[in-house]
């Protein structure tokens, strides 16, 4: 697990494409990091992967990802590497 | 003199109007055959929807079949291999059902899918010594480690539920050009797939050359269990065949049973068609009927498979609610409404103790639907057409009517998948899915087929930017290429979990 998380390399991959989309309808940003800084919007989504109501459907999350989540909070949001829209 | 006249140019009006009339059915009998034109279809409506029946036809012909009763496959039809010797009518798997599963090319672990043309011997239902035969169709859309998809879930949404209180099941397979590029770029793994996750470049799964190689192609199927109270007229008109059927809570196949198709999606990659071309079809039992022209509708069954004949309570229910009723669960306490998926393995959050309903599910909780849009008179008239011509005409295909076909009006552009990072809007699924048709500037029509997106015909605001069409919901998906199937299956099913 990384030591220092970051949202592009840690963060992102934990959420798939799907969960992405079905949140963005509900006004759930989980792909943009400003989304996760606003008001309230990471302990929501934190605590819905934590108690396991999302994603629908499963799997759980495991107990790392769930602190990979955590600590990329405690890590002041890092974005990390953005990936290159060329590749 | 002047009547002479006359008789003789309306005798010439009269040849010229049989001369074409004739042309036309000729021409659509010799296209409409085993096999899928390879030259693509004009960019008409009329011209798309008549391509979609040839699809339909082709698909749905009898499959050569291996030495152990199997649709055979061979490199030299990507699309399947029909039995030219034998008739629509002939009993035996069809050409589709020889494409690949999904549960063949997604494998448990990620493990390497098998070469086209070879079967693997795994089993998507743990049980005894069952082999994929013929007569043994494996039913199933069991996703690894979730059950968003398990098999009687509709993308996006819960199970539909027939008349006879049963679940309806769905199967999706690929056509060779699919299936290779995934398993060649190994697109079934999540760690390859992530290679292309927004915003990276798009995957772009082969188009079709329009003079010799077909590009990708998508099958779902939609199947009804046939009540063993339901006589043999009423099967012979479906294709039906037999199945077994995984146990969506233990996950074990269950007895053979006979399914009845009830919907199919047809999905192309054909050359001009960049973002897909879009047909869905449905049995005329499904549901009262509902075309353009209402003259064409065929004799009202005595019972319909979602459809409580003659209930205008739930008529009314449905039509105030998006083509169904009724709107909530109302057994085993489930709080949930009706069109939110059920997972079988993991009960709602709101009451921890409800199971998943057994079957036969109780008459209140089984699904009354309408469709809420007439049949367009375009698809309308290309069933009025191919019910009365030569393959169709006098077999069970007669009782299969196109819904509709979408297709991108500036076909040749280039997709612009979605970004992720802000709210959906209308004007980015219109720019980057290529000007659907229906759709937001062309006709707005929702389309929707009844046995596949029951809870869709018209848009689910808790879900909006799925839309009310085939494209706009697949749009959400266009970073693989509009394919749900890819990024749903590829292994892990998540790297939020270890894989086991």
């Amino acid at each position: 697990m990384a030591e220092h998380p970051n949202f592009w390399e840690d963060v992102f991959p934990l959420f798939t494409d799907t969960d992405i989309a079905c949140m963005r309808a509900r006004n759930v940003l989980l792909a943009s990091i400003a989304w996760w800084k606003t008001g309230t919007n990471f302990n929501s989504a934190f605590n819905m992967v934590k108690s396991g109501r999302m994603p629908l459907g499963g799997p759980v999350w495991d107990p790392e990802s769930v602190q990979m989540l955590a600590d990329w909070k405690a890590n002041n949001f890092e974005e990390g590497p953005r990936p290159n829209p060329d590749e | 003199m002047r009547r002479k006249h006359f008789l003789i140019s309306f005798a010439l009006t009269v040849a010229v109007a049989i001369v074409a009339a004739v042309h036309i059915d000729l021409r659509a009998q010799a296209t409409s055959g085993p096999q899928i034109p390879i030259k693509a279809p004009q960019p008409t409506q009329t011209a798309l929807d008549e391509y979609s029946w040839q699809s339909f036809i082709a698909l749905n012909w009898p499959a050569a079949l291996d030495n152990d009763g199997r649709p055979q496959r061979d490199d030299a039809f990507p699309n399947g291999k029909p039995d030219g010797s034998k008739t629509l009518n002939s009993p035996g798997p069809r050409v589709w059902e020889g494409l690949k599963a999904d549960h063949e090319l997604y494998r448990h672990g990620g493990k390497a899918p098998a070469a086209w043309n070879q079967y693997d011997n795994d089993l998507p239902c743990s049980a005894g010594s069952i082999d994929e035969k013929s007569g043994e169709k494996i039913l199933t859309l069991l996703s690894e480690g979730t059950s968003m998809q398990q098999g009687i879930n509709q993308a996006m949404a819960g199970p539909l539920i027939d008349r006879n209180g049963n679940y309806v099941h769905y199967e999706v397979r690929h056509n060779k050009p699919y299936y290779d590029f995934v398993k060649d770029n190994k697109f079934y793994l999540r760690s390859e797939l992530n290679k292309h996750r927004w915003p990276k470049k798009m995957i772009s799964l082969p188009i079709s050359d329009s003079v010799s190689t077909y590009g990708s192609l998508e099958v779902k199927g939609a199947w009804r269990l046939l009540d063993p109270s339901e006589d043999e007229a009423t099967a012979n008109r479906y294709y039906w065949t037999w199945a077994r059927v995984p146990d969506p809570v233990t996950g074990k196949c269950g007895p053979k049973q006979r399914v009845a198709l009830v919907g199919m999606h047809v999905i192309q990659k054909v050359k001009g068609f960049n973002s897909w071309l879009w047909a869905t079809f449905e049995h005329v039992d499904n549901v009262p009927c509902n075309y353009a022209n209402p003259g064409h509708c065929p004799p009202a069954p005595s019972h319909y498979s979602f459809n409580d004949k003659g209930n205008t309570a739930l008529d009314a229910i449905a039509k105030g609610n998006r083509g169904y009723a009724p709107v909530n669960w109302s057994t085993g306490g489930l709080t949930m409404q009706k069109w939110r998926p059920l997972d079988p393995k993991r009960p709602d959050p709101n009451n921890p103790a409800t199971p998943l309903p057994p079957e036969p599910i109780a008459v209140a909780d089984r699904i009354h639907a309408i469709r809420m849009l007439p049949v367009r008179q375009s698809a309308d008239n290309a069933n009025d057409r191919f019910h009365k011509m030569a393959p169709v005409a006098g077999t069970w295909m007669e009782n299969y009517i196109l819904i509709d076909t979408q297709w991108p009006v500036l076909g040749n552009g280039t997709v612009k998948p979605p970004r992720l990072d802000v709210n959906p809007n209308i004007t980015e699924y219109d720019n980057g899915a290529l000007g659907p048709e229906p759709g937001p500037t062309h006709e707005p029509d929702p389309v929707a087929n009844i046995t596949m997106e029951t809870y869709y015909q018209r848009t689910n605001t808790r879900l909006s930017y799925l839309g009310d069409s085939c494209m706009q919901c697949h749009y959400s998906a266009a970073q693989t290429d509009f394919s749900w199937t890819l990024t749903n299956r590829a292994w892990p099913p998540t790297l939020a979990t270890k894989p086991h």
